[in-house]
Order: structure tokens, then sequence, then C-alpha cells
């Protein structure tokens, strides 16, 4: 008591319900009051009247609304009001359902009062009758079926009818709707900026007329005289919507293009790809990702309408079949420079091989994630002298170092880039290979590589230091799991003077001292992926970004604080993702 | 007219309409910066207007909207996007935006 009473305002801890009580002003110990009060003055009424203290029932209700459970007035003494009244029960209860909220409980109590305890309630509020209840209008006095929808009368008392409900819609209409706040960034969206790669901050203008650009690209009737990069950027985001369609399409196909990416052909028909070549005859470069609907007659007609098609890639185009892919590539594969197939099973020998003998200009060639690619399809592409770029990443078959070697023997001199992600057979003798026969690759993906062992990526960076690779720009070690502060050091120290990205992703053998390292020697280095490098912690991301470091990814880092200083040395700040509950 | 302060410039539609805008907020688009700068000695850069006969006065004046926007958020992490910018006007103001470069 002495709690409740306190003018001090210290108070003890207390439940979810009894705060809810409190702001409502109701307390048990006025309740009980005036149930006392009532029932003394009940008994003198009825000692008046002259008949005895046991008339209960007789005496009529005092609202006179509650038909289920008539109140009986002389029945209620001290001890049983306070049983009855809800409020002292609940509030016992109401230690163990603490944690329900206050609205759950105010419904709770609506309907209690439905219930039984009518009178208590109707001192502190009208009751707001419950929808499919009959009720009378707050304006016209009509009897009608309370709704959801039903307004609130004028001074927020009773409801009103259907009828009069709709006039005083219509008088709010006429109001100016009340002006749309701006929507407020959320943590997640900035999480989500984050991980797309985007600047937080204030944009450009183009950008944000960009983004309203693709929202609305439904609207659009032509994009007009606009730069191809930007027609580009529009064709990238309404892609990530999913609102790359027929419709959509035609927007993109303006006949002086050259270069036409579509990044989500998912509702591209097999009649839109036909128009493609109707309306942009002259296109050099094309590519489809998730070309579901390329199917063989559209690919022998890109053979014959595109005469100055030098560059095509096709990811997902699941449906073309292998006698299709040979004939394109007998047809118009001399003028190929750029080809990529990925994400399809239909794949054969004679297609690869076919691949080789009649594109003998291809410059850049990805197999990736090929179901059926194997060592014996690998061994034809010795015939491509001229490959500056090759990916065979995620084949589906198997691929061994007997294959690979006199493959990289054979075309190795003129590689720039190379990704051999998660073919994990592969091991020593590749990386002896890479050494000796690739003396200019700028690019290397090892991904996955679990064979590889820190002694073979040493070999593999002595090789080059002696036989004058002039640096690397981009390894990915990721996963390389045997990997070492030693192997790192190899690495920094050939391609310290060049090396930008470096993917060290679930290196666990790593230390934060190897890393400080790599920081301190690579003056280039913008982009690092140190996720799941457990030894990573505030110190070293200091210190790499100290070292320029633009972007850090920090998956799985658990030493990573939020306190840790990601201002760049020469100003600005690194973006560092996969903090632990941190955004930015 | 022309602003004797130089802290401003007049920008001013094709349609006739004048924008007089801070220069510092102005800026933000490389073309008016070198427009505006003296060593040029343009014609921009001594009347301290610049006409720009092919953006409407609606176009032009979202663009002095952003700059200003601009220079509210600018270095702020979080900034809300602009309302300013209607969808009606969005493909115009692109080209504007990409010929502005900014």
């Amino acid at each position: 008591m002495s709690r409740r009473a306190g003018g001090s305002g210290i108070r003890g801890p207390n439940s979810a319900l009894t705060d809810f009580l409190r702001e409502r002003g109701i307390s048990a110990a006025d309740i009980a009051r005036r149930a006392r009060e009532r029932a003394a003055l009940a008994a003198s009424e009825a000692e008046a009247a002259g008949e005895g203290a046991s008339a209960s029932g007789a005496t009529p209700d005092p609202i006179g609304s509650s038909g289920a459970t008539p109140t009986s007035s002389a029945a209620v003494t001290p001890a049983e009001s306070s049983n009855s009244t809800p409020v002292p029960e609940s509030s016992t209860a109401g230690a163990a359902r603490g944690r329900r909220s206050t609205t759950a409980l105010a419904a709770k109590k609506r309907k209690k009062r439905n219930d039984d305890d009518e009178e208590e309630w109707t001192m502190y509020s009208a009751p707001i009758p419950n929808p499919g209840q009959i009720s009378h209008c707050a304006e016209c006095g009509d009897r009608f079926t309370v709704t959801t929808y039903s307004k609130a009368g004028p001074n927020g008392e009773g409801l009103l009818c259907a009828k009069c409900g709709k006039k005083v819609g219509a008088k709010d209409k006429d109001k100016p709707a009340p002006k749309k706040r701006a929507a407020k960034r959320t943590k997640r969206d900035l999480t989500r900026t984050l991980l797309d790669g985007a600047q937080t901050g204030a944009g450009t203008l183009k950008s944000y007329c960009i983004k309203l650009v693709a929202k609305f690209i439904d609207h659009v009737d032509e994009l007009g005289d606009i730069s191809t990069h930007d027609m580009d950027q529009i064709c990238q985001i309404i892609s990530r919507n999913r609102s790359l369609n027929s419709s959509t399409l035609k927007l993109f196909l303006t006949p002086q293009t050259t270069k036409l990416c579509l990044y989500d052909c998912a509702k591209v028909t097999e009649q839109d790809l036909m128009e493609i070549p109707r309306l942009i005859p002259g296109l050099k470069h094309l590519d489809l990702t998730h070309a579901g609907f390329m199917t063989d007659s559209v690919l022998s007609y890109y053979a014959e309408k595109f005469p100055n098609l030098t560059s095509l890639h096709m990811r997902g185009a699941f449906l073309v079949s292998r006698d299709a892919l040979i004939s394109f590539f007998q047809h118009a594969g001399s003028r190929l420079t750029s080809f990529t197939l990925s994400s399809t099973a239909r794949t054969s020998e004679a297609v690869i091989g076919t691949l080789v003998k009649h594109c003998p200009t291809l410059e850049h060639l990805t197999l990736s994630n090929l179901q059926r690619f194997d060592n014996a399809h690998l061994s034809h592409l010795s015939g491509l002298r001229h490959l500056k770029s090759l990916d065979i990443s995620y084949a589906g078959g198997e691929i061994t170092d007997e294959a690979l070697v006199p493959v990289l023997q054979a075309i190795g001199g003129e590689l720039r880039s190379l990704s051999l992600a998660g073919n994990y057979m592969l091991g020593a003798d590749t990386a002896n290979a890479i050494g000796n026969h690739c003396p200019i690759l700028r690019e290397l993906n090892l991904e996955q590589l679990e064979e590889l062992e820190d002694k073979d990526i040493i070999t593999l960076f002595s090789k080059w230091a002696r036989n004058g690779n002039s640096g690397l720009v981009d390894i990915n070690l990721s996963r390389v799991t045997e990997l070492t502060d030693e192997g790192l050091a190899a690495v920094v120290m050939h391609s310290k003077g060049s090396l930008e990205r470096l993917g060290v992703n679930s290196c666990e053998k790593l230390t934060a001292e190897g890393l400080k390292k790599v920081a301190v020697g690579c003056g280039k280095l913008k982009e690092v992926d140190t996720g799941f490098v457990r030894a990573v912690g505030d110190e070293a991301v200091e210190v790499l970004a100290g070292a320029g470091v633009k972007r850090l990814g920090v998956w799985g880092c658990g030493r990573v604080t939020e306190a840790v200083d990601t201002r760049l040395g020469e100003g600005g700040k690194m973006v560092v993702v996969g903090r632990e509950g941190v955004v930015a | 007219m022309s602003v004797e302060d130089q802290s401003s410039v007049i920008l001013e539609s094709g349609d006739g309409f004048q924008f007089i805008v801070r220069k510092s907020a102005a800026s933000k688009s490389p073309a008016i910066r070198s427009m505006l700068d003296k060593k040029n000695a343009f014609v921009e850069a001594v009347e301290n207007k610049i006409v720009f006969k092919n953006i409407t006065a609606p176009v032009l004046e979202k663009v002095c909207q952003y700059f200003y926007y601009y220079e509210k958020h600018k270095g702020q992490e979080v900034c809300p996007d602009p309302d300013f910018i209607t969808p009606e006007l969005a493909l115009e103001l692109l080209c504007v935006a990409d010929f502005l470069d900014c």
C-alpha cells in the first residue's frame, strides 16, 4: 500500500497490467470502496422498504442493459466485490501474464465488461459496441449493426450508422489529405544499400532519376535520348525488380544500340528474343541472363540475322540443344571473340570440339556451371591459342590436374584472367602449371580449391617472381583452407605493387599479423574479403582502413566490434560489410 | 537584371524563367562550375547568369531544388530520398542531369 500511495514518486517493479491500470486512473482500492458504499446504500434502502436483506435479485440493475447476468446489488459484500470486479482479479493474474500487450488486455477487458461487470466499467467510459452488435446512431438515433468500418460519432461519443458515416466521410475527403511524411530510412534499408555496395548519403540527381524511372517503368512509353550507360542502369534495376518483360524490353531495343545486356530474361519470351535482331540488326554484344525461353530456333535465327555479333553470353539457356549450339558455332563462330555458356546440362565433347574448331578468334571464354563439363571437354580447349580470359568455374564433372596442366601449357601464354573456382580436385600440379605457363596473368580465382596447400601457393608466386609476371590485380583464395601467413606473404611479396582485390574468405589459418602485413605491403589494395577469418579484430580492420582499403568484408569475424575506427587514411570511410548487429 | 551579389547566380530556363541560386549550391554541377570559372572568361561568368536554352522551367526548378537538397545533406551518412522529383519529369530530368553531370 505504501508503494502505491507514495508521493515520493519512487515505485518498485510492476507488471504491464499494473502500469496500464495506473495510466487509466483505475485503482483497486477505489473500486472496493465504491462497492462497499453501494452495498451499504442498498442495505439501508432495503431496510427502509421494510424488507429483509435477503431480497436478492429484486433490485433492478442500475444500468438495465446487461441482460446476461443481472448484478445482485444486495449480495455484493466487500469481500465478494473484490472478487467479482475485474481489476483486482486480473492484477493478481497479471503478474503471470505480464508480457501480454496492453492492447490484448484492453480487448480482453472489453469482452469481460460485456459479460458481467458492465456497471463497473461504465463509470470510466461509454462502452464501444463490438462489430456485429446492434447500436444506435449518435447522429440520427436509428438502430444499426456495428461493423469494423463504423465511424465514431461527433465529439468521439458513440458510433454513426452507415448513412451518417458516409456524410462525415465525404466531408473528410474535402479536406486536403495530410501531407505524406518523407519515408524514413530504416536500418534495414541501410543494410540493403550497404550490401549492394552502393554509396550511402546523398546521391546524384541522375541516380535518383534513374531509380524513379525504373520504378515507373510500366508507364514509360519511350526512354528517348538518354545515354547507353543510363539505359543499362535502368535495365539493371528493373531486372532486379523482376519487371523486365515483353513491354518493358521494347524500351531498350533502340536501333543504334551495339551492346545489349538483359539481366533477367525470365519473363522475356521466345517471340521477344526473336524481336531483338529485327529491331537491332547491328548488335555486337548480347548478354542474356536467366534465358530460359531461349530455344534452338532463336539461336539459329541469331546466327543468321546478327551479322556483326562478336560477343554472345547465355546464362541459364537450358533449352538450347547440343545440335543447335554446334550449328550456331558452324555458322557464326568465326565472328565470335567472346562467348559465355553457363548453367546448362546440354553440352558434350562435340559441342566444345566444334566451339574450338569454328571460333579461332575467341579471346574470352566462360564455361561455368556446366553440369557435364569434365576432363574430356576441357582437353579440347588447348586449341584456343588467342584466349585472354578463361573461366571454367564450378564444372559439374571431374576436373583434375592431369587434364588442366596440358591446357595451361598450350594456352597459358596469353591468359590475363583465369578462374578455376569450385573445381576442388585441382591441386599442386595446377599451381605449378599456372606459375610456369601463365606469365602475364593479372586475375586469378582459386576459390574453393581446398587441395591447394600453403607451399603450393608459395611455389606459384616465387615462380612468377622469377619468370617476370608483373603482379596480379585480383586474386581470390577464398576457402583455400590451408593458406597461412607465409603463403599470403608470398602473394604480397610478388604482387605488392599491383594488387587491388584480395579474397581470403574462410582461410582460417591466417592471423591478424599476416593481414596487417598485406595492408602495409600493398599500396593499391581497394577491396578485401576477410570473412570467417576469425583472427581478424578491430586492430586489423583499422590497419586495413589506414592503408586505404575502401571495402572490407568481415562476415563471421566475431572480434570486429562496433567501436572499430573505419576512417580511411586519406579521408572518407571504409565500407565494412557484415559486422554483427552493426549497419554501417 | 543581374545579380550584384557575387555569391549567387541566375539560372535562366529556355522559356525565360529565372532562378537565383547560391553559387555554393549550384557548383554541385561541374558543368555550371566551369561556366562560372573566372579563369575561363565565359560570358556566363562575367554576367553571372547562365541561360539554358534546352531546359524548361519546371525541370530547371527541380534541378535547383536538388542543388539545395544536396548542399543540405552533403556528407551525411543517412539522408531521406528527395521528395521533389515527380515521375512525369524524371526522364527529362535524367537527360538534364546527364548534361549537367550532377
